[in-house]
Order: C-alpha cells, then structure tokens, then sequence
C-alpha cells in the first residue's frame, strides 16, 4: 500500500517537471501554423491506481491541475480540465470494463492493461481533456476552428509522447 | 442525519466536482482581480525560482546570439548620442534639473513567458526592488513587448502585448492619425490596427509608432510597418494588418520606461474623469 502511494507521489514529480521543464518549451510553429502544444501530464490522472477513491482522484486532478497552472500563469485552466477528467474517468472506465472484469490492485496502465485496452482507453480521456482545455483557454466559442486544430494536433502530439512515457516506465519496474 | 450522510456517501464526489469546477472558474474568471494577485504573488516565489534556473542555462547557450544583438543595440545608442544638436549638449541646467528627464529606462531579463496561448504573459526576473511599477511599458530593441500589471519584490508580471485584452495606442508615421493596435490571436508577428477613418491614403510598407497619447509609452517607438489593408463592407474605417519589428519568441533583453512624474498626470485626469 505504502509503496504504491510512494510510487505515484514520484510518478506525480516526474510528470510535472517532464511538463514545465521540456514540453512547456518546446514550441513547433510553421507561420500561422501552431496548433501543437505537448501536455503530457494528465497521464498521471489516467494511470492512478483502480481502487483509488473517487474523491481522491478529482482532488488529486486539482493539485495536478494548479501545480502546472502556477507554471503557465493561468490560474484555473489547466485545473479545471483535470478536475473534470478525474470526474469522468470512472464512467469511462465502466464502459471499457473487459469481459472477466478489472483487477482490483492494478492501475490502468499500459503494461498492465495491454496496448490494445490502454489505446482506447487513453485516447478517450485525453481526447476530452484536450477539448475541455482548449475550450476553457479560448474561453468563448467563438474560436471553434482554433480549438478544433489545436485540440486534434495537440492530442496526437500529446498521446506520442505518452505512449513512449508508458513504454519506458513499463520497461523500468 | 443517516440520510444525510447517505447522501454524501452517495453524491460527495459528484459535489466535490462541482465546488472544484466553481472554484477553478472563479479563478479563470477573476484573473485580473485581487485573488489573482495573490496567487501571483505567492506563486512566482516558486515557480519564479525555477524558472530562473532553467533561464541561467538556456542564457548561456544563447550568449552568442544575444551579444550580437546587444552591439547592434549600444551602436544605436552612441549614434544617438552623436546626433543630439550640440546646444542641447551645452545647456548645463539640462543636465543638472532631473525634472526634465522625460523617461527613464530600466534593463530587465526575461524569467519565463508564453507566447502561444490566447493570452499571454511575461515573467521578468526583476521586481520593485530594481524600481518596477505596475502600469510600466515594456519595450525590446525592436518594438512594444507590453505592460506591466503586477509586481512582487523581485518579479514582475507583465502583460504581453499577445493578449486579448491589450490595447495600444498607435500611430501611422507621418500621417499623423492614430488607432488602437490589438492582437486576435495565432500568429505572433501580426497585429491590427483599428479605427483608421477610411479617407486617409496609406500604403502598404508605411511606418506604425506608438502615439504616446497614453502615458506609458513614450512617442515615436517604431512598432512595425503595414503589411496589408482593406475596408470591411459597410465600415468607415480600415482594418489594418501591422507586422511586427520585434518576434517575442526570441526578445530576452527588455527595457522598462519610468515615465517621470507621472502619478501627477494620473492624479490630473483622475480629476477630469469625476468633474
């Protein structure tokens, strides 16, 4: 027990600091083109462990979320979206339930879960986070073709590096 | 009271998400307001400080760049020393009545910034220990680069000039009429230049410079130049593109301007305003 909490405090710092350090910086512009932003660190929503409380998890969602907001100068946005895909990861859970059921102990991880269960899974949750988020940024609607381009170049952009995130933390333990 | 705890056994995280979404709301909201400030404030000690560190790594790297730029800069510097007429140069009471020194400039250094969200902002590692105000402008070698709103002890907060709510008073050189200049989002070296009545002949390639019909820019800085134009149907203005001398993506050496006297001018219009 102690060691899994141990473990995700950790997993928690490292997303963090992966976020503002690296990705924060890297910028891929062509012109007008800048559609790419790398946000990887809701990873660490997507992989807590299964028997997680729920109001665990959306609290957990806003530390996550204000901790990368004091780095990005946006009080509430990047919360905001964390706190909502913590809301809904368990009904997107449930509707990916497999046949036998889940095992308790385990997080919805690549490795534990398979790549053909965690794809869906991952491209769901971030999916919706991106939209959310870049919603939320643009504030208004009436930036709809923005948030469309940036929501799908960032999730692909995004759900690269999170897949070869997964990939190596899966090879570490 | 069994109920009731049933009840939060049942829906607490469905309410929790809710005050949660509120909050962050209000956050969004209220950015510009006190709680803002405070969060500003106590959040830049830390993210301010690492930030710092990073930028200590990346202005070595870039220290090659950067020192061209500076030359470039302290030679535009001299030649304008060597042009000022000699009689200014001798009238000694100049020299001596700090009252007539218009504008002071402050170097700054970049700590962090955005420039490819909606609205973005700019972290300097300089606060109001080195004389930073709220309300200064911020300018680069080539250009506007934006106000400050909010300073701490040893940061600064400065809103971009790439945010929705930044306006700029602006003026087509030797045409002499003037409009706000603003941002509309995805590309950072364009800006528009609004309510210019559709009478005046401009062209394309023509000079944009700060008014200094606001009090915090000085008159006469070069912003950037026309780079297209059009009249939407049934509007009496133009709508101007401006390209942009400056590109915020690579400024790093910034400069405040301390407008002399100028709680006076505020106190004078303050008045103008109630009257």
């Amino acid at each position: 027990m102690n060691s899994q909490v141990f473990k995700n405090i950790i997993s928690f710092l490292i997303v963090v600091l992966l976020q503002i350090i690296i990705f924060k910086r890297i910028d891929l512009t062509f012109g007008s083109f800048d559609f790419i932003h790398f946000l990887i660190y809701p990873i660490f929503i997507i992989i807590l462990p299964l028997k997680t409380p729920r109001a665990l998890v959306i609290s957990l969602g806003f530390i996550l979320g204000i901790t990368v907001d004091m780095f990005y100068d946006s009080p509430g946005i990047h919360a905001s979206a964390c706190v909502f895909i913590g809301f809904i990861r368990p009904y997107v859970l449930k509707a990916l339930e497999p046949y036998e059921g889940y095992k308790i102990d385990h997080s919805p991880s690549l490795k534990n879960m398979g790549f053909v269960w965690f794809l869906p899974y991952c491209s769901i949750m971030m999916g919706i986070f991106m939209l959310f988020y870049f919603s939320v940024e643009a504030f208004s609607f009436v930036y709809y073709f923005e948030i469309f381009m940036r929501s799908i170049f960032s999730f692909f952009a995004s759900m690269m590096i999170i897949l070869i995130y997964q990939l190596i933390s899966g090879a570490r333990s | 009271m069994q109920n009731l705890l049933l009840f939060f056994a049942k829906f607490g995280s469905v309410i929790l998400f809710i005050v949660l979404e509120i909050f962050c709301f209000n956050l969004i909201v209220s950015q510009n307001d006190k709680q803002k400030n405070i969060y500003l404030h106590s959040a830049n000690l830390v993210s301010g400080q690492i930030n710092n560190r990073v930028n200590n790594v990346k202005n070595y790297l870039n220290l090659r760049k950067e020192n061209d730029s500076l030359r470039v800069e302290n030679a535009r510097l001299l030649q304008q020393i060597l042009n000022i007429p000699e009689a200014v140069i001798n009238n000694e009471s100049i020299e001596k009545d700090s009252n007539l020194i218009d504008y002071k400039i402050i170097p700054v250094t970049v700590c962090s910034k955005t420039v490819r969200l909606r609205n973005n902002h700019i972290t300097l590692c300089q606060g109001s220990k080195n004389g930073l105000k709220s309300g200064m402008g911020v300018i680069s070698a080539n250009g506007v680069v934006g106000i400050i709103k909010e300073v701490s002890k040893n940061y600064a907060h400065v809103l971009s000039v790439l945010h929705s709510q930044c306006r700029i008073s602006a003026l087509i050189e030797d045409k002499n009429y003037f409009g706000n200049l603003i941002w509309r989002g995805s590309d950072i070296r364009k800006m528009y230049l609004e309510a210019i009545p559709k009478h005046v002949n401009i062209s394309v390639g023509d000079e944009v410079v700060t008014s200094g019909y606001s009090i915090i820019f000085p008159k006469g800085i070069a912003i950037g130049k026309i780079d297209n134009f059009r009249i939407p149907s049934g509007s009496d203005n133009y709508e101007i593109e401006v390209a942009l001398y400056n590109d915020l993506f690579s400024e790093i050496n910034l400069y405040v301007i301390d407008k002399n006297k100028v709680e006076e001018l505020i106190e004078l219009e303050a008045q103008l305003i109630y009257e």
